[in-house]
């Protein structure tokens, strides 16, 4: 149950911060998050080297600043992706 | 007459040689055979025993058994038309055990007739120009492209004529991703989808593409750069996955175009 705590936290500190209206915000969940993760040193650098080089790509505060109609996630293509499976018949069907 | 295992076992008559290692078969050279004849003058049947031997154990159930199992004409169409309607075989085969409770039909013959009535709609076309053939009837859009040494088939692009006029109304925003699991080449289905001014969307285009690599997202993109009437319409936003391929390569098509990565997937990511 503990393990199942700390992804918990984890993960709303995640939101956190990603969701941050303002770059400053941003600036201080980040710190939060780091400071949550502390126990995992190893997923601190992992993310630092490949998700944070490209903040200004997926952070709100600054994604929000460009007309997305609501687009953050591509949860449309897979609701898409959804209903056109419900048409494919089978594999054998397509293509 | 003969038992249903008699005789030997024929490869079928094709160019590539079948691996016959991995396959058993059914027919084990059984002596076993009835001949029937008519008699004229009283107009009765006999029939004579050649061979009462068989050289297998019976089978206690008649389940399993060709002649038992096969389908009526009236059961094909039935299979027929419950594919039509999207049934998936099981429950086809449920719905005629329920009809017919004395029933030995195993799946095989419910994929059997399947099959065979999708090589009948195909005729004499391959899959690929049947796919192609059915494009044109619909009058979509679509681009193909071979690999350089022009042998293999590699990539294809099409898009509904409506899904282009929607495309150069509604230009702002494109998600794109893709799906898989959808055929039986193992391409993935690669989707671009727009997001209209009332919060609906509509399916831009599709690509099935060999790989995920680079070369290909960036045929599929500026296949559908092609279909933007003039560069007012440019895009201007552009959501995808963090997958390393399409990423780089939306950059170079689309220059002017901002990016925004799916957090989601970044989350995916970090979980495993």
């Amino acid at each position: 149950m503990k393990n199942r705590e700390v992804f918990e936290k984890v993960v709303i500190a995640w939101r956190e911060f990603v969701e941050s209206p303002t770059e400053e915000s941003y600036a201080s969940k980040l710190m939060k998050f780091k400071e949550v993760c502390m126990p995992f040193l190893k997923f601190i650098t992992y993310v630092e080297t490949t998700v944070l080089n490209l903040k200004e790509k997926f952070a709100r505060a600054w994604t929000n600043k460009v007309l997305h109609l609501g687009c953050g996630t591509i949860n449309i293509v897979e609701s898409a992706h959804g209903v056109l499976k419900k048409y494919l018949r089978s594999r054998q069907d397509v293509g | 007459m003969q038992c249903e295992r008699s005789g030997i076992y024929k490869p079928p008559k094709t160019r590539k040689k079948p691996n016959l290692e991995s396959i058993g078969s059914r027919k084990c050279n059984c002596p076993f055979s009835l001949k029937d004849f008519f008699d004229k003058d009283t107009s009765d049947w006999w029939i004579a025993m050649l061979c009462g031997m068989h050289n297998h154990d019976l089978d206690e159930k008649l389940s399993g058994h060709l002649i038992a199992g096969r389908l009526s004409a009236e059961e094909k169409k039935k299979v027929i038309d419950m594919t039509k309607s999207l049934t998936v075989p099981q429950n086809i085969l449920t719905n005629l055990k329920q009809n017919n409770k004395e029933s030995v039909t195993t799946i095989k013959q419910v994929y059997n007739v399947r099959t065979r009535w999708r090589k009948r709609e195909r005729g004499n076309m391959t899959k690929l120009q049947c796919l192609i053939s059915k494009l044109v009837e619909h009058k979509y859009v679509y681009y193909t492209r071979c690999n350089n040494e022009e042998t293999t088939f590699e990539d294809i692009f099409f898009a509904h004529p409506e899904s282009i006029k929607l495309l150069n109304t509604f230009s702002t925003v494109l998600v794109m991703g893709s799906t898989y699991k959808t055929n039986n080449y193992r391409m993935p289905l690669f989707e671009i989808v727009g997001c209209t001014s009332t919060k609906m969307t509509y399916s831009v285009g599709f690509a099935f593409l060999h790989f995920e690599l680079e070369d290909n997202f960036t045929w599929a993109l500026t296949m559908m750069k092609g279909l933007l009437s003039s560069k007012d319409n440019m895009l201007k936003v552009i959501v995808t996955l963090r997958d390393g391929a399409l990423m780089n390569v939306v950059g170079t098509v689309f220059p002017e175009t901002y990016i925004i990565l799916c957090f989601f997937s970044y989350w995916e990511e970090c979980k495993g």
